[in-house]
């Protein structure tokens, strides 16, 4: 790994080095390992690599991808210390990315840093690797006062684990996502007594293994189809008001809970300011970038992955569909010729709220070129809207309604925890679907 | 309301509710044997940090650390309690003294824990 | 004297020629304008930990003209005064203004034929002679995201937007510059008057703090009837009336270019989509009259209202669109409709009443200031200081400067402007360094929040919060435990980690 060289035109700039980051710049420099002159940038806005990892000091990473149950500093550390040894990637951390530019033929970056002060960098292909940010009070519109004790609950995991400074004594957190479950863990076990977790849905919206390790575990009340409906206090936070979310007209189902800190875990939103900046064509379901099955954005050359393009549950998907676009980027950046493709689309139906990718590309066929593809190998990532007991997936070719793939029956399916399929597509089908496929849970 | 204790399993993402008196109606071995260790003996591996001493003129600076397996849960809290008493030391003529993977307290109080480092300082 | 040379390690006992009770754009603007005389030392006490904490920072940085201003007021000659001096006082205060207009849009063929007429008529009978009807087809070469269903609109071309929140601090800062002491964190508990000692007012705050004066002025805003209740001045009181906002994400900013109302309400004049000279969008206010002054709580009611008023004008809003809400509470009078200043009615104490200032308090600000160092300049006169500093500099945003050669030239001056600290608003770590050196030496997070705008963009400081704590320790050597979101008892974290049982 350098820290310093600059050059005229990278292969490949990755931004952001969170586990995604990380993941595709490694990935981009491994496949352009014969050719010893490509050129990896990543860059970084924070102090260190590893992104929201440095915080995450629980365990739980890593189960699928090493096999191994590890916490976030270590899962980042495996990426890290790779990284370092790659002497194809650059990479500059306190780096902060103004603008990501398309260009006809070079794709420019504008970055600043101390280091490097204020510049446009060229480069044949781009992975955007931002991450996401936690929704916060203002998206919820939460009414009452807005005094000190408001945290959103990675701002609060990045006080405690990193700064060494507790947000609070007495805390409620609204919504139960994942980092919200482990904050109630994280918070009791440091002394505070978190008295209540509140979601305002019929179930948790975390993984079922954090419910009961986080929260069961440590008899912190669970108040489901719930919400806050009133902060108090002046200063600081002296109480919450919780009602039945079925019965909000109804003042008795309101109750207050007296604390001096609400946690909110509502949810996360992909950071795309510079894809949609960039003019990069988005998915309104996903708020991220529309993606081929390489991760490749409507903006050729540009790519984006993990949460920037849809938020994970698990890490260990976001590092191995990074290494697909890390991959697919320097294989980009490579070409002299772009191959020309069809892309079909992939329409989410029943039950099924968004699926990445939204497009797969298959080879133009052409009579005369008999031999240019047999099969496809197809993964799909997608969520579904409610809990299902005993579904399963099931894909169609839209056109004739046949099935394609068929899914083994599951048990149950949370929209806390995200669905993935893998499926080969032979030459004959791919040649019968004209326009999508449709992705269906029943 | 019935007493009867529920237990969900989470030895896989399914996340199945178990009944904890009648576990031949667990169908699955691993979530017979979760349940099972769950009643007898439930244990947890703990993740937590420990204070640096006087690191980089901040004014507190954390180490990250687990316990080397998993613990018996009633033992979580006597765990914190003495994690809350306890600083390591960076050496001061070394950049990296402290490396991922370390154990960083062995047998910490007389617990018969071991706490490792899961970042390098 | 005798009290100083005693040891008195709590009790402060200072003297000024004239005291101002609250540090508000009023407060301010008053400080500001004595600051260019030399025979008068000035102190503001203000309850709060910065200046612009209360209803000041709270509106939607509409500076009026007059137009809807009732004719025959204080309020109006107030305003009139203060609005022949924004385009100078931006100038010398580095802040900025611009008169974008504002609209009252005409939603249906009554209002238009109706409400837009009568409107009219009465911004003329204020002396506002430059307001015109116009048609659809104009608006919308102003506003071209205005809702099909407009007709048309009042036009008032000399309406202006300025960040109410830059104004009172540039010119507290400024007065601060001239010579003007300001106290924070001091809550006048008591004013004591005694016609024969040597200063006639002796004033009490909470913890111990004592200060003498010659001259009172009362710029209390909320609180401006129980300043005067303790001046024995009891005729007025001061009923909050509350206003809900909403702040959209700048992405949407350029949807909107001024200021545009619907047609005024028969009490209040309306909810109103703005952009702000930051290039956010606001929707709101509503009108609620309240008893509590402390009321600063948003409600589900009052937000809904503010909504639904905003989309009749704009359809498109959508609520995914917003990143923050507020209330601000409108110090006015419910018995007098009209600002209360003057001269204390006893005819014989030095204490100054500027109360009651309705929602037009921003843009009377100015003229009020003029107008009380003229009251007081019936009782002393007041000499020029030749010394007297018109000119304050702002604090240079990174993401302001436009070009990549203004950004290049402030990161040659200061490196610090290559370190992003608030992510969304691309506040610089030299603007977050710059703010803590403000002249009035306060260092909340709020406090840098309204000099810098980090922590106010999307994430609402999420990402930047800590990072900013970091700062504040390492350049102010404060301890993290005491740094706070604004004042004591707001204090951020509680403990540190391993250290809370």
């Amino acid at each position: 790994m350098n820290t310093n060289n600059t050059c005229d035109v990278y292969d490949v700039i990755v931004v952001g080095a969170g586990p995604a980051g990380l993941s595709a710049a490694i990935a981009a420099a491994n496949s352009a390992a014969e050719d010893s002159k490509s050129k990896v940038l990543l860059i970084e806005r924070d102090k260190t690599f590893g992104g929201i990892l440095n915080q995450c000091i629980h365990n739980g990473f890593g189960l699928h991808l090493f096999k191994k149950d590890l916490t976030g500093p270590e899962y980042a550390e495996h990426f890290i210390k790779e990284l370092k040894e790659k002497k194809n990637i650059t990479s500059w951390c306190n780096t902060f990315v103004l603008e990501v530019l398309p260009k006809k033929d070079l794709h420019e970056v504008v970055c600043v840093s101390r280091e490097h002060g204020l510049c446009t960098l060229k480069a044949k292909a781009i992975v955007l690797a931002m991450g996401c940010r936690e929704r916060t009070r203002g998206h919820l519109a939460l009414p009452g006062t807005r005094p000190a004790g408001i945290f959103t609950a990675g701002t609060a995991q990045r006080l405690t684990n990193i700064e060494g400074l507790m947000p609070g004594r007495r805390v409620v957190i609204l919504g139960s996502g994942d980092i919200g479950m482990i904050m109630a863990r994280r918070l009791t076990l440091e002394g505070a007594k978190v008295e209540a977790v509140v979601d305002r849905l019929p179930y948790v919206s975390g993984l079922t293994r954090n419910r009961v390790q986080c929260v069961d575990d440590f008899n912190i009340p669970l108040y489901l189809n719930h919400t806050v409906t009133f902060i108090k206090g002046n200063k600081r936070v002296e109480a919450v008001e919780i009602a039945d979310v079925n019965d909000l007209q109804n003042s008795n189902s309101r109750r207050l809970i007296e604390c001096d800190t609400l946690l909110l875990s509502v949810g996360l939103i992909p950071e795309n300011e510079l894809t949609e900046a960039a003019g990069i064509a988005m998915d309104a379901k996903t708020a991220g970038a529309l993606v081929d099955d390489n991760f490749q954005t409507s903006i050729p050359g540009i790519f984006a992955c993990g949460n920037v393009l849809h938020v994970s549950d698990l890490v260990d998907y976001v590092s191995s569909d990074a290494a697909i676009a890390g991959c697919a980027a320097a294989h980009f950046a490579a070409l002299t010729v772009v191959n020309k493709h069809n892309s079909i689309k992939v329409t989410t139906g029943e039950n099924v709220t968004y699926s990445v990718p939204q497009m797969i590309n298959i080879p133009a066929t052409s009579a005369t070129s008999a031999t240019s593809a047999t099969t496809k190998e197809v993964t799909l990532s997608y969520r579904v809207k409610t809990p299902l007991k005993d579904v399963r997936t099931v894909i169609t070719n839209q056109k004739d309604g046949k099935i394609i793939f068929e899914g083994a029956r599951k048990k149950i399916m949370r929209p806390g925890e995200m669905e993935r399929v893998k499926f080969n597509l032979n030459k004959d089908q791919m040649e019968k679907i004209e326009h999508s496929l449709l992705l269906e849970v029943k | 309301m019935s007493t009867k204790k529920i237990i969900t399993c989470i030895s896989c993402p399914m996340g199945c509710d178990c009944d904890t008196e009648n576990l031949e109606s667990i169908t699955c071995s691993a979530g017979r044997k979760y349940v099972q260790n769950e009643l007898t003996n439930p244990q947890r591996v703990v993740t937590t940090t420990i204070r640096v001493k006087g690191s980089n003129g901040r004014s507190s600076s954390l180490l990250p650390v687990r316990t080397s397996t998993a613990i018996p849960k009633n033992d979580i809290f006597k765990l914190m309690d003495l994690t809350r008493k306890v600083e390591v030391e960076l050496s001061a003529d070394s950049i990296s003294s402290i490396k991922c993977g370390d154990i960083i307290f062995k047998d910490i109080g007389g617990s018969g824990i071991d706490l490792i480092a899961t970042s390098s300082k | 004297m005798k009290l100083e040379s005693k040891k008195e390690s709590k009790k402060e006992n200072k003297v000024f020629k004239v005291v101002i009770v609250g540090a508000g754009v009023v407060g301010s603007a008053i400080a500001r304008e004595l600051s260019m005389y030399k025979n008068l030392e000035v102190s503001v006490l203000e309850a709060e930990d910065d200046v612009c904490c209360g209803t000041s920072k709270a509106n939607n940085s509409h500076i009026v003209c007059g137009a809807d201003v009732n004719a025959n007021t204080i309020e109006l000659e107030m305003v009139k005064r203060s609005n022949r001096r924004w385009e100078q006082l931006a100038k010398e205060l580095d802040i900025e203004f611009v008169r974008c207009g504002s609209f009252n849009v005409a939603l249906s063929d009554d209002e238009f034929n109706n409400v837009l007429p009568a409107i009219k008529k009465s911004a003329e009978e204020s002396g506002v002679m430059s307001t015109r009807i116009i048609d659809r087809r104009e608006l919308l070469e102003y506003e071209p995201n205005v809702s099909p269903e407009a007709r048309g609109a009042l036009y008032i071309p000399d309406d202006g937007s300025m960040l109410s929140y830059y104004l009172v601090l540039a010119l507290a800062e400024n007065a601060a510059q001239n010579g003007v002491k300001f106290y924070f964190e001091k809550r006048v508990t008591d004013i004591k008057y005694d016609l024969l000692a040597k200063h006639k007012y002796n004033i009490k705050c909470e913890d111990n703090f004592v200060i003498d004066a010659d001259f009172v002025i009362n710029s209390a805003g909320l609180y401006s009837d129980k300043i005067s209740k303790l001046a024995g001045w009891n005729n007025f009181d001061i009923h909050p009336r509350k206003g809900e906002f909403w702040v959209l994400d700048k992405k949407y900013g350029n949807k909107v270019n001024s200021i545009v109302y619907g047609c005024p309400q028969p009490d209040y004049r309306g909810t109103t989509v703005v952009r702000t000279r930051d290039g956010n969008l606001m929707v709101g206010p509503t009108a609620r009259d309240l008893v509590d002054k402390e009321d600063k709580s948003t409600s589900e009611w009052g937000l809904e209202k503010a909504w639904e008023a905003g989309k009749k004008i704009f359809p498109w809003l959508e609520k995914s669109m917003t990143i923050h809400q507020y209330v601000g509470l409108r110090a006015r009078c419910a018995t007098i409709k009209d600002y209360i200043i003057g001269w204390h009615p006893d005819g014989e104490q030095p204490f100054i009443n500027a109360a009651g200032i309705r929602s037009t308090g921003i843009s009377g600000s100015i003229g009020i200031g003029e107008y009380v160092t003229e009251l007081l300049a019936q009782r002393i006169s007041l000499e020029m200081n030749a010394d007297f500093n018109p000119y304050r500099k702002g604090i240079k945003s990174f993401a302001k400067a436009e070009s990549k050669e203004e950004k290049e030239k402030l990161i040659a001056e200061n490196a610090d402007y290559a370190k992003i600290v608030c992510r969304c608003q691309k506040v610089t770590e030299a603007e977050i360094k710059a703010a803590l050196d403000n002249p009035l030496g306060v260092h909340s997070l709020d406090a840098i929040k309204r000099r810098t705008k980090a922590q106010m963009g999307r994430c609402q400081g999420g990402f930047c919060t800590s990072r900013i704590i970091s700062i504040i320790e390492e350049k102010k050597g404060i301890d993290p435990l005491t740094i706070t979101k604004r004042g004591s008892g707001s204090e951020v974290v509680v403990a540190r980690t391993k250290e809370v049982l």
